[in-house]
């Protein structure tokens, strides 16, 4: 039994080997068939060597058998390509054989698992390994596939230059003299570097940290200690739709709302506030999109539910004799909630404004209808720049009408590189400073 | 919060000073109801100054609650219902402010509930959050050796208190409550999840504190509520049934269901 059991196990491992590669390649045809008549066959000659030698009859695994006979068949006679159903799509035959691959090698190797471990209750446990590896196997791989395309066409360009350098593209006319005539000449300022797009990261996510992280917190204390059930409800439902709104919805309602300023308000301090404003290379002022304040005001809107639902948890995870003894002491409700629940619930509040701030880094719409390529620096009230929309820029930068794509087009992986180590490094220290917090809050 | 009381007292800098005359409780018709469902059905009982009482029952006949209402945690229940007096030293305790009764009325928990502090700063959480003015050092000290914890915990004081031992634990919680130098102690079963040694450790640091302060203990156990109380009080389906000596109680009992529950024949 060890002899067919371990052959069905190889011939299977193959089968789920092409089936994963067939998904990605379709120039795998010529083995999907051979592969599942040898399954076929390993799996006839377990089903006989099971009933030879412990006189047991296994239906299933004659019947997997017969459907991986079926599915040969069916693989043989199919054309190349398939089209149907008034689809316009074509789908080639190697994705059909991809699954039928995965899907009887996976049976197949529990079987062959669980006879070549001896059939023991613990060999049945083991050969469901296989079911419960694959999935995961196939979303580590698609993980790597990207991260190893970012890293592959990005990190050769990566230089220390790109890192320290803003990116500058400026035109403006100088006054010259020539033969004691005035002559306008117009000069350009033009460097490449990501400094710009990193510091507005942080400053986006500073900024949105700063705004929301008090009112989330505030929003929690309220709704887990003072409000009464009804209240807490409808808070707590309203503040899940909120983050349940897509965040486009969030983007054109500020973008109309800065139009409307600018309309009402225009060349007033409101105006340079809601738009951001910056000074070009000849001291001319401009305004831009929307200003890093204004846009982190909206990032907020989908931060704060993130945060006020992680510290109502954190606060509800609170022994209730813990609060009470606090209270037997003579201690004030605010001294306990000080003192006792907030430090008790903060690795909760820090894991919320760590996805908060996830969210506000990466993809948004908000940012992405609202920054710009930020050459006009990066504070407060400037223009609002990411690296993720760096990125977007770096791709579509023409279609959007800015000149990012023209002078920075090739780094667009490198960018990207840039903002998937910070996003790394930033979840790595948030996770690190929660286990902290909780050794020093909860006595782990 | 400033305590008043302290205040008024030209502040004294050490612990000891702090303490106060142990109280008397005095109950007058009380009634307790949880929404519909009553729970105490109108309870008179006298708890003597300086003397261990001890409170016992079958469960759910409302020993917990008539603890709880002492020092008004039974507020915190969603619509829990207060009726009749509860007097402190002739001062009806539900008109009192609930912090400053509960600084003088400490409570020890059925299950041990440290802070997720360190030892030190669970013993001197209650005096911070009052703002008592004491020697924190020594406070620890004294307390901590009415606690029959300071040998064992002496060189351990900036560790975790959930590194303790569940004894250990609850007598930190006892420490802790002891810092706030209260009038009444309240023990709500302190020894019903504790094994014997520590039960004892337990016991003898109630016989301790015995004069120094007015202890009330909720009990299962007829052999604890023999050994250390002066008084017992047993409570039948929210009805005080008998009140008396801890002696005549088990010697001689007035009531019936008083003798049966004590013999174990019945409930």
């Amino acid at each position: 039994m060890k002899v067919t059991s371990f052959l069905g196990l190889v011939i299977s491992g193959l089968a789920m080997i092409f089936g994963c590669l067939s998904l990605a390649t379709n120039s795998l045809e010529a083995y999907p068939v051979p592969i599942l008549c040898a399954l076929f066959l390993a799996l006839t000659a377990l089903f006989i060597d099971i009933k030879l030698s412990r006189k047991e009859t296994k239906l299933s695994i004659i019947f997997v058998a017969a459907l991986t006979l079926i599915s040969a068949v069916i693989l043989r006679i199919l054309p190349l390509y398939l089209h149907g159903f008034n689809f316009n799509g074509v789908i080639h035959r190697s994705i059909i054989s991809a699954i039928l691959l995965i899907g009887l090698g996976v049976p197949a190797m529990c079987f062959s698992l669980l006879y070549l471990l001896g059939a023991t209750p613990k060999a049945y446990d083991i050969s469901r390994y296989p079911l419960l590896v694959l999935p995961i196997c196939i979303v580590l791989a698609v993980y790597a596939m990207i991260i190893f395309k970012i890293i592959a066409a990005g990190v050769p360009r990566l230089n220390w230059a790109l890192l320290v350098t803003p990116f500058k593209y400026q035109i403006w006319d100088v006054e010259v003299w020539q033969n004691g005539w005035p002559n306008f000449v117009s000069k350009t300022v033009q460097q490449i570097g990501l400094l710009n797009s990193i510091l507005g990261t942080f400053m986006l996510m500073g900024l949105t940290a700063l705004i929301s992280l008090p009112i989330g917190i505030g929003v929690g204390i309220f709704v887990h200690q003072y409000a009464r059930p009804k209240l807490g409800g409808v808070i707590r439902f309203s503040s899940t739709a909120l983050r349940a709104i897509s965040g486009i919805i969030l983007a054109i309602t500020a973008l109309s709302l800065a139009h409307v300023v600018n309309n009402a308000f225009h060349d007033t301090f409101l105006n340079y506030l809601v738009q951001g404003f910056g000074y070009y290379g000849n001291g001319t002022m401009l305004t831009g999109r929307s200003s890093f304040l204004f846009a982190s005001l909206f990032v907020s809107l989908l931060v704060i539910p993130v945060i006020a639902r992680s510290t109502e948890e954190g606060l509800k995870s609170l022994p209730k004799d813990i609060m009470e003894g606090s209270l037997a002491v003579g201690a004030s409700e605010e001294h306990t909630l000080t003192h006792i629940s907030l430090p008790w619930s903060l690795p909760n509040i820090v894991t919320g404004l760590v996805l908060g701030c996830a969210e506000a880094a990466g993809a948004l719409s908000i940012i992405f209808l609202m920054s710009g390529a930020g050459e006009l620096g990066v504070n407060p009230l400037s223009e609002t720049t990411s690296l993720a929309y760096f990125i977007f820029d770096c791709r579509f930068g023409t279609q959007m009408g800015d000149v990012v794509e023209t002078y920075m087009g090739s780094y667009q992986y490198t960018a990207a590189f840039v903002l998937l180590v910070i996003t790394i490094g930033l979840t790595v220290a948030a996770l690190i400073m929660k286990n902290k917090l909780a050794k020093r809050y909860k006595g782990a | 919060m400033m305590s008043t009381e302290v205040m008024d007292k030209k502040v004294p800098t050490t612990y000891m000073k702090n303490i106060r005359k142990p109280g008397g409780i005095e109950i007058k018709g009380l009634e307790v109801f949880y929404g519909q469902k009553q729970i105490l059905k109108g309870i008179d009982l006298v708890f003597p100054p300086s003397q261990v009482t001890a409170i016992i029952g079958p469960s759910g006949c409302g020993k917990t609650t008539l603890l709880r209402c002492l020092n008004r945690l039974s507020e915190l229940a969603p619509g829990c219902k207060v009726k009749g007096e509860i007097l402190l030293d002739n001062e009806d305790i539900l008109k009192m402010d609930p912090m400053l009764l509960r600084q003088r009325v400490g409570m020890v928990f059925q299950k041990a509930n440290p802070f997720p502090k360190s030892i030190k700063e669970n013993v001197l959480y209650g005096v911070k959050a009052i703002k008592l003015k004491c020697d924190h050092d020594e406070t620890v000290k004294s307390c901590l050796e009415k606690a029959a914890l300071w040998n064992e915990l002496k060189d351990r004081l900036h560790e975790s208190a959930f590194a303790l031992s569940i004894g250990q634990q609850q007598r930190l919680c006892i420490a802790r409550t002891l810092a706030i130098a209260p009038e009444v102690i309240l023990l709500d079963e302190p020894a019903s999840s504790l094994d014997p040694i520590s039960t004892m450790t337990l016991e003898a640091s109630i016989m301790e504190m015995k004069g120094e302060y007015t202890q009330i203990i909720v009990t299962h156990n007829m052999n604890e509520a023999l050994k250390v109380s002066d008084y017992v009080a047993f409570l039948y389906a929210g009805k005080l049934i008998e009140f008396g000596e801890t002696k005549k109680i088990f010697n001689n009992p007035g009531r019936q269901e008083t003798q049966d529950y004590i013999t174990g024949k019945v409930y």
